[in-house]
């Protein structure tokens, strides 16, 4: 009996001349949140972004930078492709409004050294696509086999500070230049 | 290869007769602060290794503590766990008028000491530290998905948040009437 009060005693001593911590990310000012947000890359943000809505916002509010961004489709898929820190990433899907609620994501909070869009079939009808008001920052643009809607709608939602665009036209729509020059983003 | 062995023999001063400035002069005695967290327990600590901290070096500089002042008042830090400040002290004595590297491996690997000394390295204000933890932090979450990591970092969801802010609410709502009841009582 004796022993057991005494190795009641130690066990006590011992826990209480260890710290107790209870302290975690949900006691971390937001100030901090975002510094530790900005250490992460695009896989981990995008994890955190989706446990709760309060750590969207505070992902979402985040400017994270790439030295590419591809964003592809066709009519099997759609594909994006980054590069950042000499680190590839890349998503494909067939599921065109998982694929653009992402993008959405994506053209918020990315600052893009070069984009290269590539959207072969017209996106015009798709609403999610031409409604979004959301702008693309990108200092050096290219099109590439892309649907001229689809690319006059991308034009539109380039925020200004865009240093170059890079255009594949086709023969026929070297009448359409002027419709570009009218961009407000295009024109110098 | 003996060329430029002769060359440098012959380039060398033949009578050092004299040594260099520097270390002919008398050197500085360098002075040290004192410091204690939560346990109370006193840290010497160099003014050179208080640098690192903007509040304390801040502190020293605007309220012009000589040495024997501050071994008399070392500088109270009661929400800072004495571990904490240890880790806090030896780092900044690690340190100590050097280059900060670009990676810090010496750092805490459990979740709730990190986050302890993440808060008391931006509570006192040390730049690179709260650099190295932010990133810690971040890697903490390396290759996990949502559910991984609301359960490392315990991430409430939103349905528990909801549920948290109503009890919060209720309870808030109960004591406010049991004051009023209270008041009513005592004005009869």
């Amino acid at each position: 009996m004796s022993s057991n009060i005494e190795n009641f005693t130690e066990i006590t001593e011992k826990s209480t001349a260890e710290p107790i911590y209870d302290t975690n990310w949900c006691h971390m000012p937001a100030e901090i949140k975002l510094k530790c947000i900005g250490k992460m890359e695009i896989n981990e943000r995008l994890s955190l972004r989706c446990t709760a809505n309060a750590e969207r916002s505070l992902v979402d509010s985040q400017k994270i930078e790439f030295y590419r961004g591809c964003f592809e489709g066709d009519d099997e898929e759609f594909r994006v492709f980054l590069n950042r820190n000499h680190r590839n990433y890349s998503k494909r899907s067939d599921d065109k409004n998982q694929f653009f609620e992402w993008i959405n994501y994506i053209k918020k909070v990315g600052v893009f050294e070069k984009l290269v869009i590539s959207f072969e079939d017209s996106l015009v009808d798709y609403e999610q696509f031409i409604t979004n008001d959301g702008l693309f920052t990108a200092k050096n643009v290219k099109f590439s086999y892309c649907d001229f809607d689809n690319m006059i709608a991308v034009l539109r939602k380039l925020k200004d500070g865009v240093e170059s665009i890079e255009i594949n036209l086709t023969f026929t729509a070297f009448d359409e230049l002027a419709e570009i020059y009218e961009i407000p983003q295009v024109s110098p | 290869m003996s060329s430029t062995e002769q060359g440098t023999s012959s380039a060398a001063p033949a009578e050092p007769t004299t040594a260099p400035e520097s270390a002919a002069a008398p050197e500085v005695p360098e002075s040290f602060y004192y410091v204690h967290g939560k346990d109370k327990v006193v840290h010497k600590v160099s003014a050179g290794a208080l640098q690192h901290s903007a509040l304390i070096h801040g502190m020293i500089s605007n309220l012009g503590y000589t040495e024997e002042q501050a071994k008399a008042n070392p500088f109270p830090f009661e929400n800072i766990d004495g571990d904490i400040l240890q880790m806090v002290v030896d780092w900044c004595n690690q340190h100590k008028g050097k280059p900060t590297p670009p990676e810090d491996t010496n750092l805490p690997k459990q979740k709730e000491k990190l986050f302890d000394l993440v808060l008391a390295v931006n509570y006192l204000e040390i730049k690179e530290l709260l650099t190295y933890c932010c990133k810690q932090v971040a890697m903490m979450v390396k290759g996990k998905s949502p559910e991984e990591i609301r359960e490392i970092w315990m991430i409430p969801t939103d349905a528990e948040d909801e549920a948290a802010e109503k009890e919060a609410k209720k309870r808030a709502g109960k004591e406010a009437a049991g004051e009023t009841a209270a008041a009513a009582g005592d004005a009869k």
